[in-house]
């Protein structure tokens, strides 16, 4: 039952995410990142099962490429969160945000905020992504 | 003739107004497709990602020892080399794949 109401929420999730961005990117890198951590985590690399969705995000980490607030956090979910502490949630999303183009790819696909949640914990953490990667200098560089 | 005119000034201003809008918007549209195209593919950011969470600490460590200025006592070119592969390492630390790279020049360079 319960994965009947997944796969109906990850349908509309991403008939959501065309309809409003116009464009098949969102649910493109949403899918990417979902099956390489399932792989990860299947074959004994990673100790975390990792799921990526949009979510609401910050309306305080608006940036000029944002999209509607309720649809603009990159969103991690970890599943087996059990003994996971403030400083682990910080820790796994420095790996996220390492890479200042990937940032940048995220906030052209209209992310403001990436969100690192625990599954049973609700606990978690949220990056304002234009504090890693600044578009304007990046205008600016690349003219 | 009061009448004509202000139709014709409402008209202005919505032109000017939507004007202004669209070229906002594609300036907005120029400069999502140019990052999109400037970084990697999504499928090996995400797997680069997986591999730093899961090897990049070992590689690091690993890394880190072998190029310790000490390893190299009568080679001072050498000594140097070490340090700047030293702060290129700590600064790529959690980067799977820009570890492997320093790990290729380490070997080629400094063995």
């Amino acid at each position: 039952m319960s994965n009947i109401i997944t796969r109906i929420s990850t349908l509309l999730n991403r008939v959501v995410d065309i309809v409003s961005s116009g464009s098949l990117e969102r649910v493109r890198i949403i899918k990417e990142f979902n099956m390489v951590f399932q792989e990860a985590y299947q074959s004994g690399d990673i100790d975390r099962l990792c799921t990526v969705t949009t979510g609401p995000g910050n309306p305080d980490f608006r940036h000029e490429l944002s999209s509607f607030y309720l649809r603009s956090a990159f969103k991690i979910t970890i599943h087996n969160d059990s003994n996971l502490n403030d400083n682990d949630y910080y820790d796994i999303s420095k790996y996220v945000i390492e890479s200042a183009p990937f940032v940048r790819q995220l906030m052209a696909l209209g992310y403001d905020t990436l969100k690192i949640v625990g599954k049973n914990t609700m606990r978690g953490i949220q990056i304002p992504l234009k504090e890693i990667a600044n578009l304007h200098a990046y205008m600016l560089n690349n003219r | 003739m009061i009448l004509k005119i202000k139709t014709i000034a409402v008209i202005l201003i919505a032109v000017i107004v939507t004007g202004f809008f669209l070229v906002k918007k594609i300036k907005k549209n120029k400069l999502r497709k140019k990052v999109l195209a400037d970084g990697d593919d999504y499928s090996t950011t995400a797997k680069n990602i997986a591999l730093s969470m899961s090897k990049s600490k070992e590689l690091y460590k690993s890394l880190i020892t072998k190029v310790h200025p000490d390893r190299f006592p009568n080679d001072i070119e050498k000594q140097k080399k070490a340090e700047q592969f030293s702060a290129m390492l700590t600064e790529a630390k959690r980067n799977y794949s820009q570890l492997i790279e320093i790990k290729k020049l380490i070997e080629t360079e400094l063995y």
